[in-house]
């Protein structure tokens, strides 16, 4: 214990006769506490106790209970449930023919219950009175007004709406509408309609400006229950109720069985033992605790490789100060200390500065998260709980500090208790001996993890097995950078004079400049190999793009039920606004309501038997993918649907604007009430009058368990064009199917243009589709859009600023030592840029060897993980990815950024801010 | 001696620190070292010795006075022009060697000549030929810590001499070498002042001093006493041989 505390003396004193240097270290060992404090105090800031949450979402009520219409299970939380099922692994049969009434409800509680008015959520489309764009917003039905539900908004502004005339809304929408209190909006709800127009718009006067506790950043409309009239039967509704002694899990239970789940304040408070909850019984898995695990492995792989990060770049500065004081610890030899005594100052060393650093890292993390959480809410659009500390996390963070401190001062301390006292003491310092037990070890770490990521891309398909491999062959080349820095010391005589020193010194002083090429090795590496699979996946999706629009067409996507003359009127309007050449409207038959309506009848192409696929439509075997007749499904991108049913409905002009030109013999057959088809296996019957069959698919009952099939047909005229496109089978002319009874409605506008529209003329006919009731938004297609710049961007980002980091480290001390150097430099004569020019090549070959180095190993791992998903997407059946071609793309521009760029830019800093004179030392003579 | 001269040292001083720890280490020294003249600088401890070499050789400013190599006042010169005289004109011999360490003997030997922008091939040559004058060509790719004491400070003469260097500048060249070795080291400068550059040879040993064509003596600061060396030093090394 005494020689702790005379290491620790020992150490604190040193320290502060060394406090450039110990501020340097303590402020690395000071980021990764940092981080965690901050990262725990924004955490614990953001968690809203269930009693507050409660309370946000039901004010003074018990409970909200929802009507979902089926015996259900649920956990206490209701953050999960699930129907329950029969024998047979069904859903029971519904409870109600129409939504519960607060009648119904009220007499499923115990007397004396107050039931409150309904509450529901559901999307809304908001359009800006001027026409000239729209916004989207949630509408919430609440009576605000209601005094049990004070507590669940913040008022901002104005009153809660009166009437059914009136809305609140939320600060965010206000602002993206520029709209206050006072001010007239027109809003139309997102709905089914099924009499062949919208919803009509409703004006609507804004009294006040609400913030919803729960959400408040999200663009909401608070209205009066009813105020919105909607026929959408998903929209969730609940009604907040007050129970005396609140609801119990028994009560639960059985207003489960009736149909209806629970949100209780009480079971929030005080849920019932898991044995007692039927639903984890049930559905097992669905409790969120894979995930939350999963998150947690996350945070602490990221933890690791940052403190890793830490400890290899704190590490040269102690093995620099070991270095340093080698006479003294000749000395304390000399006077008895053994290797046992010496090894415990140099940890000291860690600890006090450990220490430093966890109590400053600690504390700035605390500051840190108390400034930007204000905007912490903003950024992630969630509610915060409030600002809170937890002593216990802090304190582990704090000793996270002191425990990188003592890691990072392990290899030192190893160092110095085997120095020879006779040679510290007489100065001699000669080369020192490579050491081999290190590399051999990091050796074994690069063949198992080597063999991990060819087993795991080649033999296994995992991508989890791959990523499993990186660990130990990272580490393990870790590792060996002291044996890669000193290898690398044998270039140096084919470089000039400044590069020769700084790569020979570099070789010769391994303890300082081996960690830092670790860190940026390691940093690089890691960040190579996601960029890696990122520019890879980009080249993937950017060579397999597949649209079902040419370059500069357009579709305006209709909702189902739009009648013919709105479309029709429609398209009028945009093309008006277009540079189109021709616009066309497509029908399709619709999904229907889901309401309890028999599924409507879907046409499809019957083929000759020998026309059929020849593996029962499973497309991605190796049979079907040579076999012609098979693997015409569509893949790629959805810019608008044909509805249930690949037969659409059409004139000429959808033939023209489909294939971007006229084809004569198609659009005669269309006019002539026949069929135009895109795959010539489609065709019943060839020669000189081909024809098309075209027959209805079997229909099922509302649960899917009873089908009937369909055996009426048609057989119609056709024509062949093009190729196979997927999405679209076949274009009927409205009407031919009639005698089938199947009924097409408007699915889409399509635009053939002379040019690719413009942003603003993208607008303007997107807002006259808002001003339709339309939902969706109007698409141009502009090609393959790539969002990757923003990951490899990050990636660079991080890479870059280990590598600045580490590189000003290793450079800051090689300086420092070349001290005599740069005055024997000077004596004979170097220019006195020459300490600048000694500091950028100090730098630019520490980073320099990094980034090499971690750039190489980065791209094995890479085309482990791309490899490894291929097959696995090649092993499941009916996948029709496993039919591309796996890209391995190199990010280049990443590469070169780092590899070329970022070292330039280490080495220009370092001599930008090296002081250039040279400071002679008073020789006494 | 009528030679040119190289070095003109003229009322030169130099003080450290202010106040109460200033110190005099110069107080106004006039000295000329002429062509093909070594010039032995002897005192005590603290006499300011060292203090006089960096000052001739452009290393450190003086507080007074000025000092002028081959005509050129080293107070009116930029900090380039002052690494451009080390390069070409002054060789510098310091008593711990002052060797890098990174470079090999032959690199160490053709540095100046490579900081003056001469190709490495041929600095090369040129330190090859001067390391062969100093007995060392064979140790040409050794590094400094694979070398003796005796080896590294003719390395170091080695490197003052590359060159046409027409002032050479030794502190304590043989400080820590034996007696024989020494000797050589001396042997060397000697030949190159009698080839017709100035040396100043820095010493506190006699036996050294005898090898100067003059003697200067140094006391706090100041030249107190200036001699012909009593005995030549091919004199003293037959004295030591008949001793023997």
């Amino acid at each position: 214990m005494s020689s702790w505390r005379l290491a620790l003396r020992v150490a604190r004193r040193e320290a502060w006769r060394n406090k450039k240097r110990s501020a340097l270290v303590v402020a690395m060992l000071a980021l990764p506490v940092a981080g965690a404090s901050a990262a725990d105090t924004l955490w614990r800031s953001a968690q809203i106790p269930a009693e507050q949450k409660a309370a946000w979402q039901m004010g003074s009520y018990d409970a909200l209970i929802r009507d979902v219409g089926e015996p259900m299970y649920q956990s206490p939380d209701r953050s999960g449930s699930g129907p329950v099922l029969d024998a047979a692994g069904h859903s029971l049969p519904s409870l109600r023919d129409s939504p519960a009434s607060v009648a119904d409800l009220r007499a499923l509680l115990p007397a004396g219950s107050h039931v409150g008015q309904p509450q529901a959520l559901f999307g809304a489309q908001v359009q800006i009175a001027n026409g000239s764009g729209r916004a989207f917003g949630q509408v919430q039905n609440s009576d605000l007004a209601d005094p049990m539900m004070a507590g669940t908004v913040d008022r901002i502004a104005g009153s809660a709406p009166a009437s059914d005339d009136e809305v609140a809304l939320s600060s965010a929408l206000a602002g993206e509408l520029h709209k206050g209190v006072g001010d007239t909006i027109t809003m139309r709800t997102a709905d089914y309609y099924t009499n062949g127009t919208p919803p009509p718009p409703k004006s609507v006067r804004v009294t006040g400006i609400y913030n919803s506790k729960l959400s408040p950043y999200d663009e909401m409309v608070f209205a009066r229950p009813g105020a919105f009239a909607t026929q959408n039967n998903f929209i969730e509704t609940d009604f907040p109720v007050a129970v005396a002694g609140g609801v119990g899990w028994d009560l639960t239970q059985r207003l489960n069985a009736q149909g209806f789940t629970v949100l209780s304040k009480k079971l929030l408070a005080d849920p019932p033992p898991r044995s007692q909850v039927p639903y984890y019984h049930v559905y097992p898995g669905y409790d969120g605790s894979s995930s939350s695990n999963a998150k947690l492995a996350v945070v602490a792989i990221a933890l690791s490789i940052i403190v890793l990060e830490v400890v290899l770049l704190a590490g040269p500065a102690f093995a620099v100060s070991a270095r340093r004081r080698r006479r003294d610890f000749g000395l304390l030899g000399a006077a008895g200390a053994d290797g046992r005594r010496l090894r415990r100052i140099v940890l000291a060393d860690g600890v006090v500065l450990g220490a430093a650093g966890g109590v400053i890292g600690a504390v700035a993390g605390i500051v840190s998260a108390a400034a930007v959480l204000p905007w912490f809410g903003h950024f992630t659009r969630q509610p915060l709980g409030g600002f809170r500390l937890e002593p216990l996390e802090l304190l582990a963070a704090a000793a996270l500090g002191v425990g990188t401190g003592l890691v990072a001062a392990v290899a030192p301390a190893i160092t110095t208790a085997r120095q020879d006292v006779l040679v510290a003491l007489t100065g001699r310092r000669g080369q020192s001996k490579m050491p081999w037990k290190l590399p051999v070890v990091g050796l074994v770490g690069i063949v198992i993890g080597t063999a991990l990521i060819l087993f795991g891309a080649f033999y296994h398909g995992n991508p989890l097995l791959v990523a499993a491999g990186v660990v130990p062959g990272e580490l393990g080349l870790v590792a060996c950078t002291t044996v890669l820095v000193a290898w690398s010391g044998k270039l140096a005589r084919w470089l000039p004079l400044t590069g020769r020193l700084a790569l020979r010194d570099g070789a010769r002083n391994r303890g300082r400049t081996a960690p830092a090429v670790a860190a940026i090795m390691a940093a690089v590496a890691g960040a190579t190999t996601v960029a890696m699979v990122i520019s890879s996946d980009d080249a993937q999706q950017r060579r397999y793009y597949q649209s079902q629009l040419r370059m500069g067409q357009a579709v305006a996507g209709l909702d189902a039920g739009l009648a013919p003359d709105a479309a029709n009127r429609l398209l009028q309007q945009i093309d008006a606004v277009l540079p189109t050449r021709e616009g066309a409207v497509l029908q399709g038959v619709g999904f229907g309501n889901g309401d309890g309506q028999a599924s409507p009848l879907v046409p499809s192409v019957i083929r000759k038997p020998g026309n059929n696929c020849s593996s029962s439509g499973n497309a991605s075997t190796a049979v079907s993918a040579s076999d012609p007749r098979c693997g015409d499904d569509y893949a790629g991108m959805e810019q608008f649907t044909t509805g249930a049913s690949t037969v659409v409905a059409g004139g000429p002009e959808l033939i023209r604007v489909l294939l971007g030109h006229e084809d004569p013999a198609a659009e005669a057959v269309l006019k002539a009430g026949g069929a135009v088809v895109f795959n010539k296996f489609d065709l019943a019957g060839d020669g000189a009058k081909p024809t098309v069959q075209i027959g209805l698919q079997g229909t099922c009952d509302q649960q899917q368990q009873t089908c009937t099939p369909n055996t009426a047909s048609a057989t119609l005229p056709a024509a062949l064009v093009g190729s196979p496109r997927g999405d679209i089978s076949a274009v009927v002319a409205p009407g031919a199917l009639d005698r089938l009874g199947v009924k097409f409605t408007p699915m889409a506008l399509l635009f053939d243009t002379t040019r690719t529209p413009t942003s603003e003329e993208e607008t303007s006919a997107d807002s006259l589709v808002g001003a339709s009731g339309i939902e969706q938004r109007f698409y141009v297609e502009r090609g393959y859009q790539s969002q990757t710049w923003a990951g490899l961007l990050a990636l660079g980002a991080v890479a870059g600023v280990v590598m600045l980091g580490a590189a000003a480290v290793a450079t800051g001390l090689a300086i420092t030592d070349a001290q005599s150097d740069l005055e024997t430099l000077a004596a004979v004569g170097a220019r006195p840029r020459v300490r600048r020019l000694l500091a950028g090549s100090q730098a630019a070959v520490t980073a320099g060897l990094g980034a090499v180095l971690g750039a190489a190993f980065g791209l094995l791992p890479a085309a482990g993980i791309i490899e490894a998903k291929a097959q696995q997407i090649a092993s499941q059946p009916g996948n029709l990815l496993a039919r591309q071609e796996t890209q391995f793309a190199p990010p280049w521009l990443y590469l070169a950024a780092v590899v070329v760029a970022l070292p330039l830019l280490a080495a220009a800093g370092a001599a930008g801010f090296t002081r250039s004179r040279i400071e002679m030392r008073r020789r006494r003579g | 001696m009528s030679g040119t001269a190289i070095l003109e040292l003229r009322k030169l001083t130099r003080t450290h620190g202010k106040g109460a720890a200033e110190v005099h280490a110069l107080r106004g020294v006039d000295l000329i070292v002429r062509a093909g003249e070594l010039v032995a600088v002897m005192g005590p401890s603290g006499s300011g010795k060292s203090t006089l070499l960096s000052l001739a050789g452009g290393l450190d400013s003086p507080s007074g006075g000025e000092v002028v190599i081959e005509n050129t006042p080293l107070g009116s010169q930029s900090k380039s022009q002052l690494a451009a005289i080390r390069r070409r004109s002054v060789g510098y011999v310091f008593q711990d060697y002052n060797l890098i360490p990174a470079l090999t003997a032959a690199e160490n030997v053709a540095l100046p000549r490579e900081l003056d922008g001469v190709s490495a091939r041929k600095a090369r040559t040129e330190a090859l030929a001067a390391l062969e004058e100093v007995g060392l060509q064979a140790e040409a790719d050794r590094f400094p810590d694979e070398m003796s004491g005796g080896q590294q400070q003719r390395v170091a003469i080695a490197r003052a001499l590359i060159g046409e260097r027409r002032l050479i500048l030794t502190d304590e060249p043989t400080g820590a070498l034996d007696t024989e070795t020494g000797e050589t080291v001396l042997r060397l400068l000697r030949k190159r002042c009698d080839e017709g550059a100035a040396g100043v040879l820095v010493t506190h040993e006699a036996r050294h001093a005898a090898w100067a064509d003059r003697i200067v003596f140094i006391r706090d600061g100041l030249i107190v006493d200036e001699s012909a060396p009593s005995q030549r030093a091919e004199d003293l090394l037959v004295s030591d041989e008949v001793q023997a």
